[in-house]
């Protein structure tokens, strides 16, 4: 190739062909750069690799690896398709509401599964209404910000995401606990907030009896947004870690992955 | 026939959510027992009714 004539077009056509084909480039250096700069009014790059066996390893070791991948478009469209075949899609976008009774929660235990999923998905939300005891034994508790949320994920026994009443209220700014504790032991008296994009408490009652590091209350409502994921099951358990049963009643939203199994 | 993508236990009613779109919910969970042995077998199904102590092939 000369360097003199360089006002020309090229064209540069590698074809190998025969049973077996090996091409290695091993570049060695203190500094290796190999540039891809390919511009043009249209530009196509085909990648087409088939066999019956395909090995494609992406091996970058580095104390610090950077990938930017810009696409700009007008119209953009990305399918990733997984080991499975099954496209990958978000599970938000396909949300089946359902709901539970009123549900007993033992007194220092915690409950059975309220919510029991096997599949593939996401768990989006779970709003909640506690409240003590049943309607004859309605007694203001002070352990009802210790209540625990658990999520199990992909049958693990330990709960992947736990969330305490306490907390959720803390989530969303700490707005109850903070008109709560700021209000004294006052008379009974209602207590809401408005959510935060995570959720939190909407609503608590709070019963007379108070102290620096809590209060006692009747009712504690809430939502919270926990978009947990899950590729072969979920488990929602509640813990109850007062002296006396509560009640708590939940509705959950999910959505599945379609067409996944 | 359908195959379950899959199966949300409450303790008040089991939702079957089928590959066509659809959801069947029972209030019984031994009639979702017998509508999900009679679906056609998916790895969300085998795995629910292993759950349940039933072994995919056993007694369907």
């Amino acid at each position: 190739m000369s360097r003199d004539a360089p006002d020309y077009t090229l064209l540069s056509d590698v074809e190998i062909t025969g049973t077996e084909i090996m091409v290695a480039v091993d570049l060695q250096g203190a500094t290796v750069a190999m540039p891809i700069d390919v511009q043009g009014a249209t530009i196509a790059l085909p990648v087409d690799i088939q066999g019956q066996t395909i090995n494609l390893d992406v091996n970058l070791v580095a104390s610090e690896v950077t990938i930017d991948v810009s696409i700009k478009a007008q119209e953009v469209n990305v399918k990733i398709i997984t080991p499975s075949g099954i496209p990958v899609y978000i599970g938000t976008s396909f949300v089946n509401k359902t709901e539970t009774g009123v549900t007993i929660v033992n007194a220092g235990s915690e409950s059975g599964s309220l919510l029991n999923l096997t599949g593939r998905g996401r768990l989006i939300s779970i709003a909640f209404w506690l409240r003590t005891g049943d309607p004859d034994n309605d007694s203001p508790r002070s352990d009802l910000m210790d209540n625990e949320i658990r999520i199990y994920v992909d049958g693990s026994s330990t709960p992947q995401v736990t969330i305490t009443m306490e907390e959720l209220d803390r989530l969303n700014g700490h707005q109850i606990w903070g008109q709560a504790i700021n209000a004294g032991a006052s008379t009974p008296k209602n207590y809401t907030a408005p959510l935060g994009p995570r959720g939190g408490l909407g609503f608590v009652q709070k019963a007379t009896y108070i102290t620096v590091d809590g209060f006692q209350a009747t009712r504690v409502c809430g939502l919270y947004k926990c978009d947990v994921e899950f590729t072969t099951g979920l488990v929602v358990k509640w813990y109850n870690p007062d002296s006396v049963n509560l009640s708590v009643s939940l509705v959950f939203e999910y959505g599945h992955y379609p067409g996944g199994e | 026939m359908a195959k379950a993508v899959m199966i949300a236990e409450t303790p008040i009613k089991t939702i079957i959510h089928l590959d066509n779109g659809g959801k069947i919910e029972f209030t019984d969970p031994r009639e979702a027992i017998e509508y999900v042995k009679k679906l056609e077998p998916s790895d969300v199904s085998i795995r629910w009714l292993r759950s349940k102590g039933i072994e995919w092939g056993e007694n369907i």
